[in-house]
């Protein structure tokens, strides 16, 4: 009764193994163009460096050739024919699996004469009874390495059209910074980001809330500040946002940006202070794009402030 | 300093030499009283092995006194050394002026002869208890050896005075990592060492004294240098993982490669003379196979040192590369030419059973000596192609995986069933029985592995490698079966099979690389990671850019990682530094490529690498099965029976 249970478990153990393989055999999958155009990358070899394949160089070359390999596989062409375009234009030094054909050919045979001559060794040495012996256990080798031979995966059938995944879309990383925040509360780079993400997203009142807090953490860096009351004043806190930037001026008075939009929110209030402010912006920053508006809008008057320049 | 420094290489020189010929007499004194008695043979023979050892010792001192020399100067920054100007420079700290020695070609040079005088010196010590003629081949053979790296050390010697001609510097790589310190002294300890079995192996051939103790003697030295040897190259690989930013670790350079061909051999070494292991004509594949590893380590010294191949591991092309061709080719030949001459004395026409460890200790050696030259051909034919016809081929790791996979899988396969197999004769249906338990292990985890991931060889692999874990438990848990050889030697298979559960799982990580502005997201896969800010600062031997970058996984934030981008300016070099967080089952892999100030881009690389550090642990596992099982039983336990010659190859007691 045991013994029979015993075989039981061995066979269904069996079984359970040769149905493994087998679905992972057929389970081809879909073949990202990402994957292919990879593989195909590693597969050349470039030709500004020692030694290491497009994938994973980071030279200029390589990462053009990166994008040729991408194109062409977007294109439906095979691994075979991206390979020989390679090829025809760097010469057969481009390809890391050499070809087959010519010289290339010497390197592909002579792995296989190795082994042949192996077999012949074994089985000419020890006479007659010595080769029954080898035969059958050169024949299971022989089968596993032809199996092996064929199954290790080649870079060679097209992606069919269709077929190929597109990269995910834009990813949400609102969560992942709001954490990353959480985290490390002290870092003022990361309140930044997490505040761009957040305009990004439309979420005026929380950006705000973290330009706030990127500026107590670096109250002396007036581009912080700036941001800060940029978002104020699309969230509609015009006041607010003065306040933080004659804040900034007290601290650095050349700083150009907030010139530029502290003379804007003052305008209405205090056109002689903004004409100063906006002066000085136009001295220190010639060439900002705004700075041509601005001396035409000084120059004709004090009109009516041109609505570029404000945010 | 430069006349000190050339006297001591010269006294390295004149000792090896002296040694070489007094141990040779030495040996032969013996060999004369062999062949008549005569009692003064044997006084004189004692005598000259006295002179012998004073002289590899008087080698060594002067080795020594060298190294002092030059690391003196290094450590003060004494630039009347040419040698000393061009790879140190007075903003290096002190660790990094030391390693200074081998980041260049004279200085490695040197300390290669270094590590070969105290390698001499250790060896003819620990054959004192051999025959005085074995030893005086041995020590004749190894001081020779020493004589030929003095002469090269002497043509590229660090000790030429400043002439303002101040060459190119060495790469900052080598100056940037605290495993420059460690990687090439382990490695030139492991390929020297491999001279002793070499030079025992010609001993055994000569003196036709290829007894037990001669195996052990064979299989100690191998076993320290192949412990030395996979330290080495697997630290070589995890420096290259974590310092170079391309994400990999091994690249199947022409040099990397190098180092693996005495590995492979000095691994068939190890299951040729183990005490279980020595069937068939053991002797000629043991005195082959030493050899041949140390005729391959030369081989190595060779293609790295000659500009011969294309690496970017190579020293910069030197002169030295005949003079290192020589060295190989006159290594070479004694060794082949005595076992061709010895191959019909130590041939074995006796057919073993099909189901025995015989057999599979056969196959074992035919497919490591098969794995090797295929190594050796794609390290070499296509210099060899480009010097003869002109034809410039690649051969990378598609070639490499193509034509070693199936060997590579048969090796793994020999490597589980083999220790299952009865020494002598079995069927197939004890066999069966007897690993029945492993076997079912293995063929469950395959079916997982299988249904779960999908990837037929990680699945082969992963039950290849429960095999191994079970029959390791049974091993060690049955207290009959429970010996240092039988556990040493499943957990060093065990760590093989890790290995390649490791190398096969770490094909399916996935890789992107894109721009993005602050604020922007890198993904790959379910990984993001998400540039938070830049930072730059001066570090005086160079400036460092660094990304703040936020790593998360799915929607969760997992850490704050910063990868830097560091400008050498001295040597007008960018290297990258990585971030590397490593988890159980994957390394999440982050490399700044690039910071673009204009467009205020960052250019980021995220490579998702699974089982990374299944890696680096397998290679302790494999070293600590290889200590197991090496390691020396107390004297007093077994007292050394040295056997006589027609002894039959020893047993294991499990049969």
């Amino acid at each position: 009764m045991r013994r029979v249970l015993a075989w039981s478990v061995a066979v269904a153990i069996g079984i359970f193994a040769i149905l493994g393989l087998w679905s992972a055999a057929t389970d081809s999958g879909p073949v990202s163009a990402e994957d292919t155009a990879r593989e195909v990358s590693q597969s050349l070899r470039c030709p500004t460096c020692a030694g290491e394949s497009i994938a994973d160089s980071s030279a200029l070359l390589s990462d053009a050739m990166r994008r040729t390999v991408e194109q062409q596989v977007r294109q439906g062409r095979s691994a075979h024919e991206i390979q020989a375009w390679f090829a025809e234009r760097y010469g057969d030094e481009v390809l890391l699996a050499p070809p087959h054909t010519g010289y290339g050919w010497l390197l592909w045979a002579a792995p296989v004469a190795l082994v042949g001559a192996a077999v012949v060794v074994l089985l000419v040495r020890g006479g007659p009874a010595n080769r029954r012996r080898w035969t059958g256990l050169l024949a299971l080798a022989a089968t596993t390495l032809v199996g092996v031979w064929l199954l290790v995966p080649r870079a060679g059938a097209p992606v069919p059209q269709g077929m190929q995944q597109e990269g995910a879309g834009p990813v949400d990383t609102l969560p992942i910074l709001r954490d990353a925040v959480d985290h490390a509360p002290g870092n003022a780079g990361l309140r930044l980001a997490f505040a761009g993400a957040l305009e990004e997203a439309g979420k005026d009142a929380e950006a705000v809330k973290a330009y706030a807090a990127a500026t107590r953490l670096r109250p002396l860096d007036p581009d912080t500040r700036y941001r800060h009351a940029f978002a104020l004043v699309r969230s509609g806190e015009p006041r607010a946002a003065r306040e933080v930037l004659e804040e900034s001026l007290r601290v650095r008075q050349d700083h150009a940006p907030s010139l530029l939009l502290l003379g804007a929110l003052v305008h209405g209030e205090d056109p002689d202070r903004a004409s100063a402010l906006l002066q000085q912006f136009v001295q220190l920053a010639p060439e900002h794009p705004a700075a041509d508006q601005v001396t035409a809008f000084l120059e004709g008057g004090l009109g009516q402030m041109p609505a570029e320049v404000l945010p | 300093m430069t006349v000190l420094g050339t006297v001591l290489l010269i006294l390295v020189l004149a000792a090896s030499l002296t040694g070489a010929i007094v141990w040779a007499a030495a040996a032969r004194a013996e060999a004369v009283r062999v062949a008549g008695p005569s009692t003064t043979g044997a006084g004189r023979g004692r005598q000259l092995a006295k002179v012998g050892q004073w002289m590899t010792g008087l080698a060594l001192a002067a080795a020594v006194a060298a190294v002092a020399l030059v690391e003196v100067a290094l450590v003060s920054h004494d630039t009347r050394l040419n040698f000393v100007a061009m790879v140190s420079g007075p903003e290096l700290p002190v660790y990094y002026r030391i390693t200074a020695l081998w980041s260049a070609l004279e200085g490695s040079l040197l300390l290669w002869l270094l590590v070969l005088a105290v390698v001499s010196a250790l060896a003819v010590r620990d054959a004192a208890d051999t025959s005085q003629r074995s030893r005086g081949v041995v020590g004749s053979v190894l001081s020779l050896t020493t004589v030929a790296f003095a002469i090269v050390a002497l043509m590229a010697s660090p000790f030429t005075v400043d002439d303002g001609a101040v060459s190119a510097r060495p790469s900052p790589l080598l100056q940037d990592h605290v495993a420059m310190g460690v990687h090439p002294p382990l490695l030139y300890a492991g390929f020297l060492g491999l001279a002793v079995p070499y030079a025992v192996a010609l001993g055994g051939l000569v003196t036709r004294q290829m007894d037990a103790a001669w195996a052990a003697r064979l299989r100690r030295w191998t076993l320290v240098s192949w412990i030395l040897l996979t330290a080495g190259i697997v630290l070589g690989a995890w420096w290259s993982y974590a310092v170079l930013g391309w994400g990999g670790y091994w690249a199947w350079d022409p040099v990397e490669n190098a180092s693996l061909l005495p590995w492979l051999t000095a691994t068939a070494v190890l299951h040729t003379v183990a005490p279980r292991a020595r069937v068939g004509a053991w002797r000629l594949w043991a005195a082959g196979l030493a050899g041949a590893s140390f005729v391959l380590v030369l081989l190595a010294t060779f293609l790295t040192r000659s500009g011969f191949v294309e690496s970017i591991h190579a020293f910069t092309t030197s002169p030295l590369g005949p003079a290192l061709l020589v060295i190989v080719v006159a290594a070479l030949v004694p060794w082949a030419v005595l076992v061709h001459r010895r191959r019909r004395e130590l041939g074995d026409t006796s057919t073993p059973s099909l189901v025995s460890r015989s057999t599979a200790l056969r196959v074992n050696r035919t497919l490591l000596v098969l794995v090797t030259l295929v190594v050796l051909v794609g390290t070499t034919l296509p210099s060899i192609l480009l010097a003869t016809t002109g034809e410039r081929l690649s051969v990378g790791p598609p070639w490499y995986h193509r034509t070693l996979a199936p060997l590579a899988l048969l090796l793994l396969v020999m490597m589980v069933l083999g220790p299952w197999l009865p020494v002598r004769t079995g069927t197939w249906r004890s066999t069966a029985r007897r690993m029945r338990l492993p076997a079912l292990a293995g063929l469950t985890c395959l079916g997982a592995v299988a249904l779960i991931f999908s990837e037929v060889w990680l699945a082969v692999s992963a039950g290849l490698a429960a095999f191994a874990v079970a029959s390791l438990a049974m091993v060690a848990s049955d207290r009959r079966r429970r010996d240092r050889l039988a556990v040493g030697a499943w957990v060093a298979h065990t760590g093989i099979a890790v290995a390649a559960v490791a190398v096969l799982g770490g094909g399916l990580g996935t890789v992107t690389q894109e721009s993005v502005p602050v604020g922007g997201t890198v993904t790959a896969g379910e990984t993001t990671v998400t540039v938070i800010g830049l930072d730059g600062r001066d570090e005086g031997r160079r400036s460092v850019a660094a990304a703040q970058v936020a790593l998360g996984q799915g929607q969760e934030f997992v850490t704050v990682v910063e990868p830097e981008l560091r400008w050498y300016e001295t040597e007008r070099t960018m290297l990258a530094g990585p971030q590397i967080r490593s988890e159980l089952l994957r390394d999440v892999y982050v490399t700044l490529l690039d910071v673009d100030e204009e467009s205020g881009l960052v250019t980021l690389r995220l490579a998702v690498n699974p089982l990374v550090s299944w890696l680096w642990t397998s290679a302790g596992i494999m070293i600590l099965g290889a200590a197991i099982a090496g390691w020396p039983r107390s004297r007093r336990a077994a007292p050394a029976r040295p056997s006589p010659r027609s002894d039959p190859a020893p047993v294991g007691q499990r049969a």
